[in-house]
């Protein structure tokens, strides 16, 4: 990564491909700088009206064009991470690049702000970024380190991924924001104080003066987001590149932080790369959407066009995955077909039956009328739930699953560092349900679950969903409260009924890469609760454990395999054979399906639901993930806080939730159906 | 003495990153691994273990009995380091001190390998105060400078280059403890161990079969890494007159009785001690190589 054979001037092309081998600080003249932020250009046009002038203005903010990104491996053989990849964002849109792990997505942003991993190189095509005020156009690919010092964070800004890693843990808050104010302009520490507090305050972050003050310990991730959407934009960029930037926050803080996202654009005109695995935000908020996939762009174009007549083979497979956009699926694909439905095919058809659910809620109103917290009624309401769907599963069995006053509080705390989260300047509805003080773990939490259906744990992280599973599955005792699984007593088995529990009782983990000892080849894996119960010879073990692995659809020749070698899909798959192969009656699946890409996700929960029919097996699922809890359960449990706040049959908790914190994590679900439906309308008529 | 104190410094920080699973090919980690100097430093190592095995292919003069040849020759091709003071061959006495070398540089790392790692396995699986009391102890080896700990114990248990090594591998204890302690702790909070329990595992059932597979790739890179310093420590013993009696070829006490002819013979005391000193590094190169690898 040489810089000295670099060519001189934007203009000049230079052959090798290159980049600049660091970042660091560049100084800027402090008037250039000042901001346009804080004074309010916005004017509330017509969405279509804005989009047809940002069209009109022609020049878009930034121009990508046949880009080629190839990392150089030791063999010497390069190998091209992303190719002939085209991209436009025009000023105050937002352009989202769509894809699964590995395909490509990031190395596209890297290449764009010139931060790529020190083996990748670009090695063609072009990428412009428009003139913008005094600055001039520039070719990024042309730019020497130095050059780059003053584009980055001075007119790119950057917001990362994580907000919990990428915020320095030994400088307070206001010292991080700062820091790019200090690296490019000269103003006096007390101006940038007033500046600092000024985007604090911008970014919707409530007594800026306090938070400033702060270490990032002290804030939620959502406020960290925030903060560094602040940093990001406190030289007032010309594009913001936001790198997954809600991927590892709560469904309602990223709808707040996608809501800030859009104001930031509309007031301050900047344009946003928005990089992404989830189709659903990116539907919902983005202009233009450029699905890549193996570092190919499989399909770009206007968000609206392509959802609703996706060209390509692979953008209708993520669209048919993506569990919160089967509704849309449902809607555009079968318009006709929902006035036909009929309630036997909801085993097969779930989608169907949720889309269905969104929009004729009205008329579904025999199911499950009498909605009750009480978890007895609940049940009732299940089993008349599962009564009424018929075909898949047993009607009215007893309650393999009975959890009463369930309480482990690890900790009380007062309740105002994340509720000043929810008070911001963004429109999201305020006030949390639960009464009296938050607490870590879970209080009085009571459900079953009768044999047969899947329960559903929805909240977000930090209300104790996991901690039920844990005790579900065994693995801690409960400060008080009774759990009972078939006929054991789950909070007070000694050691050795601890051990004849776990037959019953089967816990399949978040990540399957991890839950899998990498050692062992995954035949082994699969085999090893045969060998701790002793049950079976060598070879009648070999055999159960290609049962197995057929009852999961994996093939039995990968059983040799090392986790290494085999795929997060079919990792999970093995992890699931060996939860089944002691033949457990209850399965708790904990996030199972949140660390995979969407279109192995629902061959996952496929697969969940076709060994639930088959072999008559009660799931209790935990997800945070609201639109997959819709797809595979039968009745669900959502906690805030370790409070249990609703209990039903899935159908009514989604189509009338009763309690406002359920009401608020529906409505943070990004949702392009609601604004799609009428403007594909507008567009096939 | 102060090299053994930095070569042990050095494997302690080698130590600390315990070895995160990347996901490399098996070829590309072959690739990395076979640098030029890994492979000068397998090829020298080599040597020194043909010698050991088999030191009359090497030379054929008596590596004790002098016989009638001149004192403090200097280096030729029919005397290649010389002769001492009473004419022995010195390149033979190296090579015949190969084995002795060799063998107790196994030894030590040997009884410091499955002594330590066995108290940081427990250590570090159990917790609690099984742990902190194992721990403790190790603390109060460490921090016991290691030259003046093998001193003592070879005096508790007697001369002799078995009872020598036997005392650089006590001192070797408390690093090995370190290592696999910290391997174990992170190795226990794995979702698979969690999993092993979760499929009905006993204590004993889920150490041996996930904590000792998973932990013991460091642990032995750290094992490669020690037997340089072992030999070091095991010829600064022999140097210092504990390890093996007088007429006995051993590295050390080459040097040693070289000593008293620096100013006349250098070669006596230099030409051993290259070659302990190639042999110390390429173990050393091999063991950073092969830790990285296992990462």
């Amino acid at each position: 990564m040489s810089s000295e054979n670099r060519g001189r001037g934007p203009a000049s092309r230079p052959t090798a491909a290159q980049k600049p081998a660091s970042r660091g600080v560049g100084t800027g003249t402090p008037e250039k700088y000042q901001s346009r932020i804080g004074i309010d250009y916005s004017i509330e046009y017509p969405e279509s009206f804005a989009r047809a002038a940002a069209a009109a203005g022609a020049v878009p903010l930034l121009s990508v064009r046949d880009l080629g990104v190839a990392y150089t491996t030791r063999s010497g053989e390069p190998s091209a991470a992303i190719r002939d990849v085209d991209l436009d964002i025009h000023a105050g849109s937002m352009t989202a690049v769509v894809g699964e792990s590995g395909s490509g997505k990031s190395t596209t942003a890297g290449a764009v702000i010139g931060l790529l991993a020190s083996n990748a190189q670009v090695t063609s095509g072009e990428i412009r970024l428009s003139a913008h005020g005094d600055d001039p156009e520039l070719d990024l690919r042309a730019l020497s380190p130095r050059e780059w010092q003053k584009v980055r964070g001075a007119r790119i800004g950057y917001i990362p991924q994580d907000p919990g890693t990428s915020l320095n843990p030994l400088k307070t808050v206001g010292a991080n924001v700062a820091e790019s104010l200090r690296l490019h302009t000269g103003l006096g520490s007390a101006q940038r104080r007033a500046r600092v507090l000024e985007l604090l305050d911008r970014v919707g972050i409530d007594r800026p003066q306090m938070r400033a003050e702060q270490y990032p310990h002290e804030l939620s991730g959502g406020m960290r987001q925030r903060a560094l959407i602040a940093a990001a934009i406190s030289l007032d960029p010309q594009l913001l590149i936001a790198d997954e930037p809600t991927s590892a926050l709560d469904v309602t803080v990223q709808k707040r932080i996608l809501d800030l996202l859009d104001e930031l654009r509309r007031e301050a005109g900047t344009g946003i790369l928005f990089i992404t695995h989830d189709l659903a935000v990116a539907a919902e908020r983005a202009d233009d959407l450029v699905v890549v996939r193996d570092g190919i762009v499989e399909e770009q174009g206007p968000a609206r066009r392509l959802l609703g007549r996706p060209e390509s083979e692979y953008t209708r497979r993520l669209l048919a995955d993506a569990p919160s956009m089967q509704t849309l699926v449902g809607a555009v694909a079968a318009p006709a077909s929902s006035s036909e439905y009929n309630p036997d095919h909801s085993g097969t058809d779930r989608a169907a039956l949720h889309s269905l659910d969104e929009e004729n809620a009205p008329a579904e109103a025999g199911v499950g009328s009498e909605e009750s917290r009480t978890t007895a009624e609940a049940g009732a309401g299940s089993t008349e739930r599962v009564a009424s769907a018929g075909s898949g599963t047993p009607a009215s069995a007893a309650p393999l699953v009975e959890v009463r006053g369930l309480t482990q509080v690890f900790a009380r705390v007062p309740r105002d560092e994340d509720d000043a989260d929810t008070t911001s300047t963004t429109a999201a509805p305020a006030s949390p349900v639960t009464d009296d003080t938050a607490i870590i773990g879970i209080e009085d939490v009571s459900f079953t679950v009768p044999e047969g259906t899947t329960l559903g744990l929805v909240g977000e992280s930090g209300s104790g969903k996991s901690t039920i599973g844990r005790a579900l599955a065994g693995f801690s005792t409960p400060q008080s409260g009774s759990i009972r699984v078939g006929h054991y007593e789950a909070e007070s088995l000694s050691k050795r009924q601890l051990r004849e529990f776990r037959r019953t009782v089967q816990l399949v983990h978040q990540n399957p890469a991890s839950a899998l000892d990498p050692v062992h080849s995954v035949g082994a894996s699969i085999a090893e609760p045969l060998r701790n119960f002793r049950i079976g010879s060598k070879a009648d073990r070999a055999d159960r454990v290609a049962q197995a692995m057929e009852r999961v659809a994996l093939e039995p020749g990968l059983a040799s395999r090392r986790p290494r070698e085999l795929s997060g899909g079919q990792l999970q798959r093995v992890a699931i054979a060996r939860a089944l192969v002691i033949e457990p009656r209850l399965v708790v699946f904990d996030e199972a399906v949140s660390a995979l890409d969407v279109t192995v996700q629902s061959q996952i929960l496929d697969l969940i639901q076709r060994l639930q029919e088959e072999l008559g097996l009660t799931y209790v699922f935990i997800s945070h993930d609201l639109a997959v809890v819709r797809q595979v359960a039968h009745t669900v449990t959502v906690l805030s806080r370790g409070h249990q706040v609703e209990t039903g049959p899935v159908e009514q908790v989604f189509a009338r939730p009763e309690d406002p914190y359920t009401q608020q994590l529906l409505a943070a679900i990004p949702r392009p159906l609601d604004t799609q439906v009428l403007d594909l309308q507008a567009l096939s008529i | 003495m102060s090299t053994v104190e930095l070569a042990g410094a050095d494997s302690r920080s080698a130590a600390q990153p315990p070895a995160r699973g990347r996901k490399g090919s098996s070829r590309s980690t072959a690739r990395t691994f076979f640098t030029p100097g890994t492979i000068i430093a397998s090829v020298l190592l080599g040597i020194t273990i043909i010698w050991a095995l088999f030191p009359g292919l090497f030379t054929g003069h008596d590596p004790v009995d002098g016989g009638d040849t001149a004192a403090l020759l200097a280096p030729s091709a029919e005397h290649w380091f010389g002769t001492d003071q009473i004419g022995r061959d010195v390149y033979s006495r190296v090579v015949h001190g190969a084995s002795r070398s060799l063998l107790a540089a196994l030894i030590a790392v040997g009884v410091g390998l499955v002594v330590g790692s066995a108290i940081g396995l427990i250590a570090g699986s159990r917790g609690g105060w099984v742990g902190e009391v194992l721990m403790r102890i190790v603390d109060v080896l460490l921090s016991i400078p290691a030259l003046l700990l093998s001193l003592t114990i070879v005096i508790v248990l007697g001369f002799g280059i078995v009872n020598v090594a036997v005392a650089v591998g006590i001192t070797a204890i408390a690093q090995f403890a370190r290592l696999s302690r910290s391997q174990a702790v992170t190795i226990m909070q794995a979702d698979y161990v969690q999993a092993a329990y979760g499929s009905g595992g006993t204590y004993w059932s889920v150490l041996l079969r996930h904590v000792v597979p998973n932990a013991v790739s460091a642990v032995l890179a750290l094992a490669v890494l020690q037997v340089g310093s072992a030999i070091l420590q095991i010829s600064t013993l022999g140097f210092l007159g504990y390890g093996a009696p007088a007429p006995t070829p051993e590295w050390g006490l080459i040097i040693a009785e070289g000593r008293n002819f620096v100013a006349t013979a250098w070669w006596l005391t230099v030409l051993p001690g290259l070659i302990v000193m190639a042999v110390v590094v390429s173990t050393h190169r091999l063991g950073t190589a092969l830790r990285k690898a296992a990462e």
